[in-house]
Protein backbone atom coordinates (compact mmCIF):
# COMPACT_ATOMS: atom_id res chain seq x y z
CA UNK A 1 0.00 0.00 0.00
CA UNK A 2 2.96 2.29 0.93
CA UNK A 3 4.71 1.54 -2.24
CA UNK A 4 1.73 2.32 -4.19
CA UNK A 5 1.21 5.41 -2.72
CA UNK A 6 4.56 6.53 -3.07
CA UNK A 7 4.62 5.53 -7.09
CA UNK A 8 1.47 7.79 -7.56
CA UNK A 9 2.63 10.62 -4.69
CA UNK A 10 4.42 13.15 -6.66
CA UNK A 11 5.64 17.00 -4.78
CA UNK A 12 2.65 18.52 -6.96
CA UNK A 13 -0.02 16.29 -5.86
CA UNK A 14 0.77 17.65 -2.19
CA UNK A 15 0.94 20.61 -3.10
CA UNK A 16 -2.52 20.60 -4.77
CA UNK A 17 -4.27 21.26 -1.68
CA UNK A 18 -2.36 24.61 -1.06
CA UNK A 19 -3.58 25.52 -4.74
CA UNK A 20 -6.97 24.40 -3.99
CA UNK A 21 -6.94 26.12 -0.66
CA UNK A 22 -5.79 29.72 -1.84
CA UNK A 23 -7.96 29.29 -4.77
CA UNK A 24 -11.39 28.70 -3.33
CA UNK A 25 -11.53 29.70 -0.05
CA UNK A 26 -13.13 33.09 -0.36
CA UNK A 27 -15.54 31.39 -2.57
CA UNK A 28 -16.35 29.00 -0.10
CA UNK A 29 -16.96 31.18 2.84
CA UNK A 30 -19.09 33.44 0.37
CA UNK A 31 -21.52 30.44 -0.65
CA UNK A 32 -21.40 29.22 3.02
CA UNK A 33 -22.29 32.68 4.52
CA UNK A 34 -24.90 33.26 2.31
CA UNK A 35 -26.59 30.55 4.00
CA UNK A 36 -25.75 30.56 7.43
CA UNK A 37 -25.12 34.19 7.96
CA UNK A 38 -22.91 33.73 10.76
CA UNK A 39 -18.77 34.04 10.88
CA UNK A 40 -17.78 31.73 12.99
CA UNK A 41 -20.39 28.75 11.35
CA UNK A 42 -19.01 29.65 8.09
CA UNK A 43 -15.47 29.31 8.85
CA UNK A 44 -16.12 25.68 10.42
CA UNK A 45 -17.86 24.92 7.37
CA UNK A 46 -14.79 25.84 4.96
CA UNK A 47 -12.86 23.63 7.20
CA UNK A 48 -15.13 20.79 7.43
CA UNK A 49 -14.97 21.00 3.36
CA UNK A 50 -11.55 21.07 3.21
CA UNK A 51 -11.42 17.86 4.90
CA UNK A 52 -13.88 16.21 2.72
CA UNK A 53 -12.10 17.21 0.28
CA UNK A 54 -8.90 15.66 1.25
CA UNK A 55 -11.68 12.69 1.25
CA UNK A 56 -12.17 13.11 -2.15
CA UNK A 57 -8.66 14.05 -3.31
CA UNK A 58 -8.31 11.18 -5.75
CA UNK A 59 -11.11 12.68 -7.35
CA UNK A 60 -9.61 16.14 -8.35
CA UNK A 61 -7.14 16.26 -11.75
CA UNK A 62 -6.97 20.02 -12.03
CA UNK A 63 -7.64 22.34 -9.33
CA UNK A 64 -8.52 25.15 -11.86
CA UNK A 65 -11.05 23.39 -14.29
CA UNK A 66 -14.80 24.16 -14.20
CA UNK A 67 -15.08 20.43 -12.75
CA UNK A 68 -13.06 21.18 -9.73
CA UNK A 69 -14.95 24.55 -8.70
CA UNK A 70 -18.43 23.15 -9.36
CA UNK A 71 -17.64 19.76 -6.88
CA UNK A 72 -15.94 22.24 -4.11
CA UNK A 73 -18.98 24.46 -4.26
CA UNK A 74 -21.41 21.27 -4.08
CA UNK A 75 -19.34 20.65 -1.12
CA UNK A 76 -19.46 23.53 0.75
CA UNK A 77 -22.67 24.12 -0.13
CA UNK A 78 -23.77 20.57 1.16
CA UNK A 79 -21.80 21.22 4.14
CA UNK A 80 -23.13 24.26 5.04
CA UNK A 81 -26.88 22.94 4.51
CA UNK A 82 -26.26 20.29 7.25
CA UNK A 83 -25.29 23.17 9.71
CA UNK A 84 -27.99 24.54 9.08
CA UNK A 85 -30.24 21.82 9.85
CA UNK A 86 -28.70 20.99 12.73
CA UNK A 87 -28.71 24.78 13.81
CA UNK A 88 -32.74 24.95 12.55
CA UNK A 89 -33.48 22.40 15.54
CA UNK A 90 -32.44 24.92 18.06
CA UNK A 91 -33.69 28.01 16.12
CA UNK A 92 -30.75 30.18 14.80
CA UNK A 93 -32.16 30.97 11.78
CA UNK A 94 -35.48 31.61 9.77
CA UNK A 95 -34.75 30.33 6.53
CA UNK A 96 -37.11 28.42 4.38
CA UNK A 97 -34.85 25.19 4.16
CA UNK A 98 -36.16 23.98 1.06
CA UNK A 99 -34.63 26.83 -1.06
CA UNK A 100 -31.34 26.80 0.34
CA UNK A 101 -28.67 27.58 -2.30
CA UNK A 102 -30.98 28.61 -4.92
CA UNK A 103 -29.66 31.44 -6.79
CA UNK A 104 -31.68 34.90 -6.91
CA UNK A 105 -34.31 34.35 -8.86
CA UNK A 106 -33.03 37.72 -10.90
CA UNK A 107 -30.61 35.79 -12.00
CA UNK A 108 -32.55 32.33 -12.87
CA UNK A 109 -34.35 34.70 -15.34
CA UNK A 110 -32.04 36.13 -17.30
CA UNK A 111 -31.65 32.61 -18.61
CA UNK A 112 -32.74 32.02 -22.33
CA UNK A 113 -36.11 30.26 -22.53
CA UNK A 114 -34.63 27.46 -24.38
CA UNK A 115 -33.10 26.55 -21.26
CA UNK A 116 -35.93 25.77 -19.55
CA UNK A 117 -34.66 21.95 -18.17
CA UNK A 118 -31.16 23.70 -16.71
CA UNK A 119 -33.57 26.94 -15.49
CA UNK A 120 -35.37 24.21 -13.88
CA UNK A 121 -32.93 22.81 -12.39
CA UNK A 122 -31.20 25.63 -11.32
CA UNK A 123 -33.92 26.26 -9.12
CA UNK A 124 -34.69 23.34 -7.77
CA UNK A 125 -33.48 22.95 -3.64
CA UNK A 126 -30.12 23.05 -3.23
CA UNK A 127 -30.02 19.23 -1.88
CA UNK A 128 -31.52 18.29 -5.34
CA UNK A 129 -29.57 20.28 -7.80
CA UNK A 130 -26.78 18.86 -6.13
CA UNK A 131 -27.21 15.36 -6.38
CA UNK A 132 -28.74 15.96 -10.24
CA UNK A 133 -25.60 17.72 -11.04
CA UNK A 134 -23.10 15.20 -9.15
CA UNK A 135 -24.75 12.64 -11.24
CA UNK A 136 -25.77 14.05 -14.68
CA UNK A 137 -23.07 16.54 -15.09
CA UNK A 138 -19.95 15.10 -13.68
CA UNK A 139 -21.30 11.36 -14.15
CA UNK A 140 -20.36 10.19 -10.32
CA UNK A 141 -21.46 7.15 -9.12
CA UNK A 142 -24.31 6.87 -6.51
CA UNK A 143 -21.56 5.65 -4.15
CA UNK A 144 -19.02 8.09 -5.10
CA UNK A 145 -21.90 10.85 -4.68
CA UNK A 146 -22.68 8.96 -1.06
CA UNK A 147 -19.14 9.83 -0.15
CA UNK A 148 -18.90 13.24 -1.66
CA UNK A 149 -22.52 14.21 0.29
CA UNK A 150 -21.85 12.07 3.12
CA UNK A 151 -25.06 10.07 2.49
CA UNK A 152 -25.71 6.65 2.62
CA UNK A 153 -26.26 5.40 -0.81
CA UNK A 154 -30.26 4.64 -0.31
CA UNK A 155 -30.79 8.47 0.71
CA UNK A 156 -28.65 9.50 -2.68
CA UNK A 157 -30.79 7.29 -4.99
CA UNK A 158 -34.00 8.36 -2.77
CA UNK A 159 -33.07 12.18 -2.78
CA UNK A 160 -32.08 11.76 -6.91
CA UNK A 161 -35.35 10.34 -7.42
CA UNK A 162 -37.49 13.16 -5.65
CA UNK A 163 -35.01 15.80 -7.17
CA UNK A 164 -36.61 14.11 -10.72
CA UNK A 165 -40.02 14.08 -9.52
CA UNK A 166 -39.35 17.81 -8.17
CA UNK A 167 -38.29 19.12 -11.67
CA UNK A 168 -40.78 17.44 -13.74
CA UNK A 169 -43.35 18.96 -11.32
CA UNK A 170 -41.37 22.25 -11.94
CA UNK A 171 -41.69 21.44 -15.97
CA UNK A 172 -45.02 21.02 -15.84
CA UNK A 173 -45.97 24.37 -14.06
CA UNK A 174 -43.94 25.98 -17.07
CA UNK A 175 -45.80 24.25 -19.55
CA UNK A 176 -49.07 25.47 -18.28
CA UNK B 1 -22.96 9.48 18.22
CA UNK B 2 -20.98 11.82 15.64
CA UNK B 3 -17.48 11.42 14.89
CA UNK B 4 -16.08 14.66 16.19
CA UNK B 5 -17.78 14.01 19.49
CA UNK B 6 -16.83 10.82 19.78
CA UNK B 7 -13.04 11.58 19.34
CA UNK B 8 -13.17 14.33 21.69
CA UNK B 9 -14.61 11.94 23.98
CA UNK B 10 -12.22 9.15 23.76
CA UNK B 11 -9.48 11.63 24.17
CA UNK B 12 -11.34 13.13 27.49
CA UNK B 13 -11.64 9.54 28.80
CA UNK B 14 -8.47 8.34 28.64
CA UNK B 15 -7.16 11.93 29.96
CA UNK B 16 -9.10 11.29 32.58
CA UNK B 17 -7.46 7.72 33.30
CA UNK B 18 -3.87 9.43 32.91
CA UNK B 19 -4.60 12.20 35.30
CA UNK B 20 -6.56 10.05 38.05
CA UNK B 21 -4.31 6.77 38.15
CA UNK B 22 -1.60 8.92 38.68
CA UNK B 23 -3.20 10.38 41.63
CA UNK B 24 -3.77 6.91 43.22
CA UNK B 25 0.40 6.00 43.84
CA UNK B 26 0.41 9.81 45.26
CA UNK B 27 -2.38 9.05 47.69
CA UNK B 28 -1.38 5.46 48.43
CA UNK B 29 2.05 7.31 49.45
CA UNK B 30 0.58 9.31 52.19
CA UNK B 31 -0.86 6.81 54.09
CA UNK B 32 0.87 6.14 57.06
CA UNK B 33 3.44 8.64 55.60
CA UNK B 34 5.35 9.87 58.71
CA UNK B 35 9.16 8.86 58.84
CA UNK B 36 9.18 5.43 60.50
CA UNK B 37 12.47 5.95 62.93
CA UNK B 38 11.41 4.30 66.41
CA UNK B 39 9.32 1.24 65.13
CA UNK B 40 11.28 -1.26 63.72
CA UNK B 41 8.33 -3.90 63.44
CA UNK B 42 4.42 -3.87 64.35
CA UNK B 43 1.84 -6.69 64.21
CA UNK B 44 -1.81 -6.66 64.06
CA UNK B 45 -3.71 -10.24 64.13
CA UNK B 46 -7.46 -11.13 64.50
CA UNK B 47 -8.66 -15.03 64.38
CA UNK B 48 -11.89 -16.83 65.36
CA UNK B 49 -11.81 -19.51 68.27
CA UNK B 50 -14.56 -21.25 70.07
CA UNK B 51 -17.10 -19.00 69.30
CA UNK B 52 -14.69 -16.12 70.52
CA UNK B 53 -12.97 -13.30 67.98
CA UNK B 54 -9.31 -12.84 69.16
CA UNK B 55 -6.79 -10.26 68.66
CA UNK B 56 -3.45 -9.30 69.26
CA UNK B 57 -0.88 -6.51 68.24
CA UNK B 58 3.13 -6.35 69.10
CA UNK B 59 5.50 -3.52 68.42
CA UNK B 60 9.13 -3.62 68.97
CA UNK B 61 11.36 -0.62 68.91
CA UNK B 62 14.98 0.01 67.87
CA UNK B 63 18.01 -0.25 69.32
CA UNK B 64 17.55 2.27 72.64
CA UNK B 65 13.77 2.24 72.67
CA UNK B 66 12.64 3.48 76.27
CA UNK B 67 9.15 2.49 76.37
CA UNK B 68 6.67 1.19 73.90
CA UNK B 69 2.33 1.32 74.05
CA UNK B 70 -0.18 -1.14 72.11
CA UNK B 71 -3.58 0.68 71.98
CA UNK B 72 -5.63 -2.42 70.14
CA UNK B 73 -9.14 -2.10 68.94
CA UNK B 74 -11.38 -5.02 68.13
CA UNK B 75 -13.92 -3.73 65.57
CA UNK B 76 -16.97 -4.74 64.34
CA UNK B 77 -18.58 -3.49 60.86
CA UNK B 78 -22.16 -1.55 61.25
CA UNK B 79 -23.29 -0.86 57.52
CA UNK B 80 -20.06 1.03 56.49
CA UNK B 81 -18.77 2.11 59.34
CA UNK B 82 -16.13 0.26 61.60
CA UNK B 83 -17.55 0.47 65.50
CA UNK B 84 -15.01 -0.33 68.03
CA UNK B 85 -16.24 -3.42 70.29
CA UNK B 86 -13.55 -3.70 72.81
CA UNK B 87 -10.56 -1.98 73.58
CA UNK B 88 -7.09 -3.02 75.11
CA UNK B 89 -4.01 -1.03 76.20
CA UNK B 90 -0.38 -2.26 77.20
CA UNK B 91 2.44 -0.31 77.65
CA UNK B 92 5.90 -1.06 79.13
CA UNK B 93 9.27 0.24 79.34
CA UNK B 94 11.18 -2.12 77.04
CA UNK B 95 11.91 -2.49 73.60
CA UNK B 96 8.69 -4.71 72.89
CA UNK B 97 5.60 -4.60 73.97
CA UNK B 98 2.14 -6.63 72.98
CA UNK B 99 -1.61 -6.53 73.93
CA UNK B 100 -4.35 -8.97 73.66
CA UNK B 101 -7.89 -9.02 73.75
CA UNK B 102 -11.14 -11.97 73.05
CA UNK B 103 -14.52 -11.17 72.92
CA UNK B 104 -17.71 -13.34 72.16
CA UNK B 105 -18.20 -13.62 68.34
CA UNK B 106 -21.27 -12.56 66.42
CA UNK B 107 -21.83 -15.83 63.79
CA UNK B 108 -22.78 -13.53 60.42
CA UNK B 109 -20.59 -10.24 61.78
CA UNK B 110 -17.32 -9.04 59.93
CA UNK B 111 -14.35 -8.07 62.77
CA UNK B 112 -11.05 -6.58 62.45
CA UNK B 113 -8.86 -5.82 64.31
CA UNK B 114 -6.50 -2.35 64.60
CA UNK B 115 -3.67 -1.20 66.64
CA UNK B 116 -2.13 2.53 67.50
CA UNK B 117 1.54 1.37 68.37
CA UNK B 118 3.48 3.80 69.85
CA UNK B 119 7.00 3.79 70.59
CA UNK B 120 9.80 6.55 72.23
CA UNK B 121 13.55 6.79 71.63
CA UNK B 122 15.10 9.32 73.27
CA UNK B 123 12.40 11.16 74.38
CA UNK B 124 10.59 11.12 71.01
CA UNK B 125 7.57 9.24 70.46
CA UNK B 126 6.51 7.74 67.04
CA UNK B 127 3.00 6.15 66.07
CA UNK B 128 1.79 3.85 63.32
CA UNK B 129 -1.46 1.89 62.92
CA UNK B 130 -2.05 -1.10 61.97
CA UNK B 131 -5.21 -2.77 60.68
CA UNK B 132 -6.70 -6.15 59.82
CA UNK B 133 -8.02 -7.08 56.69
CA UNK B 134 -12.42 -7.93 58.02
CA UNK B 135 -12.80 -11.36 58.69
CA UNK B 136 -16.51 -12.61 59.15
CA UNK B 137 -17.45 -15.17 61.43
CA UNK C 1 -43.48 16.23 -18.48
CA UNK C 2 -41.74 13.07 -17.90
CA UNK C 3 -37.56 13.46 -18.03
CA UNK C 4 -35.57 10.97 -19.34
CA UNK C 5 -32.18 9.87 -18.26
CA UNK C 6 -30.63 10.56 -21.87
CA UNK C 7 -32.66 14.50 -21.14
CA UNK C 8 -31.19 14.75 -17.61
CA UNK C 9 -27.20 14.46 -19.33
CA UNK C 10 -28.09 16.16 -22.10
CA UNK C 11 -29.43 19.66 -19.87
CA UNK C 12 -27.38 19.20 -16.48
CA UNK C 13 -23.92 19.86 -18.09
CA UNK C 14 -25.95 23.72 -19.42
CA UNK C 15 -27.15 24.03 -15.55
CA UNK C 16 -23.83 23.49 -13.86
CA UNK C 17 -22.24 26.09 -16.63
CA UNK C 18 -25.23 28.42 -16.00
CA UNK C 19 -25.22 28.07 -11.86
CA UNK C 20 -21.66 28.20 -11.80
CA UNK C 21 -21.78 31.47 -14.27
CA UNK C 22 -24.81 32.87 -11.27
CA UNK C 23 -21.81 32.78 -8.35
CA UNK C 24 -19.94 35.61 -8.60
CA UNK C 25 -16.41 36.01 -10.27
CA UNK C 26 -13.17 35.54 -7.91
CA UNK C 27 -12.27 39.44 -8.13
CA UNK C 28 -16.16 40.50 -7.30
CA UNK C 29 -16.40 37.84 -3.98
CA UNK C 30 -16.16 40.00 -1.35
CA UNK C 31 -12.57 39.49 0.59
CA UNK C 32 -13.47 37.83 3.94
CA UNK C 33 -10.22 38.12 6.73
CA UNK C 34 -10.54 34.86 8.37
CA UNK C 35 -10.13 34.68 12.31
CA UNK C 36 -6.60 33.49 13.43
CA UNK C 37 -7.90 30.22 14.62
CA UNK C 38 -9.15 29.02 11.21
CA UNK C 39 -5.74 30.61 9.69
CA UNK C 40 -4.09 28.19 12.00
CA UNK C 41 -6.27 25.08 11.35
CA UNK C 42 -5.86 25.80 8.09
CA UNK C 43 -1.88 25.78 8.14
CA UNK C 44 -1.47 22.36 10.16
CA UNK C 45 -3.87 21.14 7.44
CA UNK C 46 -2.06 22.14 4.51
CA UNK C 47 1.63 20.73 6.42
CA UNK C 48 -0.20 17.58 7.07
CA UNK C 49 -0.79 17.27 3.43
CA UNK C 50 2.44 18.37 2.30
CA UNK C 51 3.68 15.22 3.92
CA UNK C 52 3.70 12.06 1.42
CA UNK C 53 0.44 10.05 2.56
CA UNK C 54 2.63 7.18 3.80
CA UNK C 55 4.49 9.59 6.45
CA UNK C 56 0.92 11.34 7.29
CA UNK C 57 -0.62 7.62 8.02
CA UNK C 58 2.50 6.66 9.91
CA UNK C 59 1.56 9.80 12.02
CA UNK C 60 -1.24 8.57 12.58
CA UNK C 61 -0.49 5.57 13.52
CA UNK C 62 2.29 6.69 15.93
CA UNK C 63 0.23 9.21 18.14
CA UNK C 64 -2.86 6.83 18.39
CA UNK C 65 0.24 4.00 19.61
CA UNK C 66 1.58 6.43 22.15
CA UNK C 67 -1.79 7.41 23.39
CA UNK C 68 -2.66 3.93 24.21
CA UNK C 69 0.44 2.96 25.78
CA UNK C 70 0.70 6.10 27.59
CA UNK C 71 -2.88 4.99 29.02
CA UNK C 72 -1.58 1.32 29.51
CA UNK C 73 1.37 2.42 31.34
CA UNK C 74 -0.30 4.84 33.56
CA UNK C 75 -2.18 2.26 34.23
CA UNK C 76 0.19 -0.37 35.37
CA UNK C 77 2.15 2.09 37.13
CA UNK C 78 -0.36 3.25 39.84
CA UNK C 79 -1.72 -0.69 40.02
CA UNK C 80 1.53 -1.48 40.55
CA UNK C 81 2.35 1.03 43.21
CA UNK C 82 -0.83 -0.10 45.40
CA UNK C 83 -0.81 -3.73 45.62
CA UNK C 84 1.34 -6.64 44.99
CA UNK C 85 -0.03 -9.96 45.35
CA UNK C 86 2.02 -13.17 45.73
CA UNK C 87 0.37 -16.35 45.74
CA UNK C 88 1.38 -19.29 48.21
CA UNK C 89 0.93 -22.35 48.73
CA UNK C 90 -1.51 -22.32 51.97
CA UNK C 91 -1.01 -18.60 52.85
CA UNK C 92 -1.61 -15.54 50.81
CA UNK C 93 0.25 -12.39 51.38
CA UNK C 94 -0.81 -9.28 50.07
CA UNK C 95 2.14 -6.40 49.95
CA UNK C 96 1.87 -2.86 50.11
CA UNK C 97 5.01 -0.36 49.38
CA UNK C 98 4.80 2.83 50.92
CA UNK C 99 7.45 5.56 51.02
CA UNK C 100 8.79 4.93 54.66
CA UNK C 101 7.26 1.38 55.33
CA UNK C 102 5.88 -1.83 53.50
CA UNK C 103 2.66 -3.47 54.97
CA UNK C 104 2.36 -6.97 54.68
CA UNK C 105 -1.13 -8.86 54.77
CA UNK C 106 -1.41 -12.53 55.46
CA UNK C 107 -4.33 -14.57 55.30
CA UNK C 108 -4.85 -18.43 54.80
CA UNK C 109 -7.23 -21.09 53.25
CA UNK C 110 -5.85 -23.48 55.47
CA UNK C 111 -8.24 -25.52 57.76
CA UNK C 112 -6.23 -27.91 59.85
CA UNK C 113 -5.64 -26.79 63.11
CA UNK C 114 -2.05 -26.52 63.97
CA UNK C 115 -0.72 -25.69 67.31
CA UNK C 116 2.20 -23.53 68.16
CA UNK C 117 4.95 -26.11 68.76
CA UNK C 118 8.31 -24.91 70.33
CA UNK C 119 10.88 -23.21 68.86
CA UNK C 120 14.56 -24.46 68.93
CA UNK C 121 18.14 -22.66 67.78
CA UNK C 122 20.80 -24.89 65.90
CA UNK C 123 22.69 -21.30 65.80
CA UNK C 124 23.09 -18.10 67.79
CA UNK C 125 26.05 -15.39 67.74
CA UNK C 126 28.41 -15.91 70.39
CA UNK C 127 26.81 -13.76 74.13
CA UNK C 128 23.12 -13.78 72.83
CA UNK C 129 20.80 -15.02 76.20
CA UNK C 130 16.98 -14.70 75.68
CA UNK C 131 15.41 -11.49 77.12
CA UNK C 132 11.58 -11.88 76.14
CA UNK C 133 9.70 -14.42 75.36
CA UNK C 134 5.77 -14.56 74.65
CA UNK C 135 3.77 -17.70 73.35
CA UNK C 136 -0.12 -16.39 72.65
CA UNK C 137 -2.49 -19.62 72.17
CA UNK C 138 -5.24 -18.16 70.97
CA UNK C 139 -3.79 -16.12 68.20
CA UNK C 140 -0.93 -18.30 67.47
CA UNK C 141 1.80 -16.46 67.54
CA UNK C 142 5.15 -16.86 69.39
CA UNK C 143 8.20 -14.86 69.49
CA UNK C 144 11.25 -14.97 71.49
CA UNK C 145 14.04 -12.13 71.79
CA UNK C 146 18.17 -12.31 72.63
CA UNK C 147 19.96 -9.87 73.51
CA UNK C 148 24.34 -9.43 74.05
CA UNK C 149 26.45 -6.89 76.23
CA UNK C 150 26.56 -5.05 73.71
CA UNK C 151 22.34 -4.82 73.18
CA UNK C 152 22.74 -5.92 69.74
CA UNK C 153 19.23 -7.96 69.41
CA UNK C 154 18.03 -11.15 67.64
CA UNK C 155 14.05 -11.92 67.39
CA UNK C 156 12.12 -14.64 65.91
CA UNK C 157 8.59 -14.71 65.41
CA UNK C 158 6.06 -17.21 64.29
CA UNK C 159 2.62 -16.48 63.25
CA UNK C 160 0.21 -19.84 62.19
CA UNK C 161 -1.78 -19.40 59.65
CA UNK C 162 -5.46 -20.74 59.46
CA UNK C 163 -8.60 -19.89 57.54
CA UNK C 164 -10.03 -17.02 59.28
CA UNK C 165 -7.05 -15.66 60.68
CA UNK C 166 -6.16 -12.13 59.25
CA UNK C 167 -2.49 -11.02 60.15
CA UNK C 168 -0.84 -7.44 59.09
CA UNK C 169 2.68 -6.62 59.80
CA UNK C 170 4.38 -3.41 59.16
CA UNK C 171 8.30 -3.13 58.55
CA UNK C 172 10.36 -0.17 57.93
CA UNK C 173 11.93 -0.78 54.95
CA UNK C 174 12.59 3.27 54.55
CA UNK C 175 16.12 3.53 52.70
CA UNK C 176 16.72 0.12 52.84
CA UNK C 177 18.07 -2.76 50.78
CA UNK C 178 14.91 -5.12 49.65
CA UNK C 179 15.16 -8.44 47.54
CA UNK C 180 13.74 -11.31 47.43
CA UNK C 181 15.67 -14.71 47.81
CA UNK C 182 15.51 -18.15 48.02
CA UNK C 183 15.37 -19.42 51.62
CA UNK C 184 15.61 -23.46 52.06
CA UNK C 185 13.37 -23.41 48.95
CA UNK C 186 10.76 -21.00 50.23
CA UNK C 187 10.69 -17.17 48.78
CA UNK C 188 11.60 -14.93 51.56
CA UNK C 189 12.02 -11.42 52.13
CA UNK C 190 15.73 -9.48 52.66
CA UNK C 191 15.63 -6.27 54.13
CA UNK C 192 18.30 -4.72 55.20
CA UNK C 193 19.31 -1.07 56.69
CA UNK C 194 22.29 -0.14 57.66
CA UNK C 195 23.30 -2.84 60.64
CA UNK C 196 20.22 -4.33 60.71
CA UNK C 197 18.45 -7.32 58.97
CA UNK C 198 15.13 -8.89 58.57
CA UNK C 199 14.44 -12.73 57.21
CA UNK C 200 10.84 -12.96 56.23
CA UNK C 201 9.31 -16.17 54.53
CA UNK C 202 6.53 -18.03 54.84
CA UNK C 203 5.97 -22.10 54.84
CA UNK C 204 3.07 -24.33 54.35
CA UNK C 205 1.51 -23.08 58.01
CA UNK C 206 3.30 -19.86 58.95
CA UNK C 207 4.71 -16.80 58.59
CA UNK C 208 8.61 -16.37 60.36
CA UNK C 209 10.35 -13.43 60.64
CA UNK C 210 13.81 -13.52 61.70
CA UNK C 211 15.16 -9.90 62.61
CA UNK C 212 18.75 -8.78 63.86
CA UNK C 213 21.10 -6.06 64.86
CA UNK C 214 23.75 -8.29 62.38
CA UNK C 215 24.66 -8.58 58.54
CA UNK C 216 22.57 -10.59 56.59
CA UNK C 217 24.27 -13.58 56.35
CA UNK C 218 24.49 -13.90 59.97
CA UNK C 219 20.79 -13.64 60.73
CA UNK C 220 20.45 -16.00 57.68
CA UNK C 221 22.48 -18.65 59.14
CA UNK C 222 20.42 -18.08 62.35
CA UNK C 223 17.37 -18.65 60.28
CA UNK C 224 18.38 -21.78 58.65
CA UNK C 225 19.14 -22.95 61.82
CA UNK C 226 15.11 -22.79 63.61
CA UNK C 227 13.17 -25.75 63.96
CA UNK C 228 9.64 -26.04 64.90
CA UNK C 229 8.46 -28.63 66.35
CA UNK C 230 4.84 -29.46 65.11
CA UNK C 231 2.03 -30.06 67.92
Amino acid sequence: MLVYLAMIDSPDDRHKFEVIYNTYKQLMYYIANNILGDIKDSEDVVHEAFLKIIDIFEKIDNPTSPQTRSLIVTITENKAIDLYRKRKKINIVPFEEEYLGVPEQSKIDQIANQEVIAKAILSLPGRYREVLLLKYAQGYSMDEIAVILSMTRENVKKTIQRARKKLEEILSAEEV
Amino acid sequence: MPKKVFKRFSSFVISFICIFSLAVPCLAATDNSARMTNIESAKCTLTFENGNVAASAKVTGVSGTEKCKVALYIQERQGSRWVTVDTCTEEEDRFVVSANSSIKAEKGTTYRAQATVTVWVNGTSESKTVTTQGETA
Amino acid sequence: MKLSEEMLYEHARKAEELWLNSLPSDDKIPEHRFSNKFERKMRKLIRSQRRSPGLNQFLSASKRIAVIALAILTVSFSCLMCVEAYREKFIEVITEIFEELTQFSFSSSRTEKTELGEITLEYLPDGMLEVYRECNSKTHNQSIYFEDIEGRRIGIDQDIMVDGKQSTMILDTEDADVSMIDFNGYEATLIVKGEHTILMWEDDVSVILVSGDFPPDEIIRVASGIHVSEK
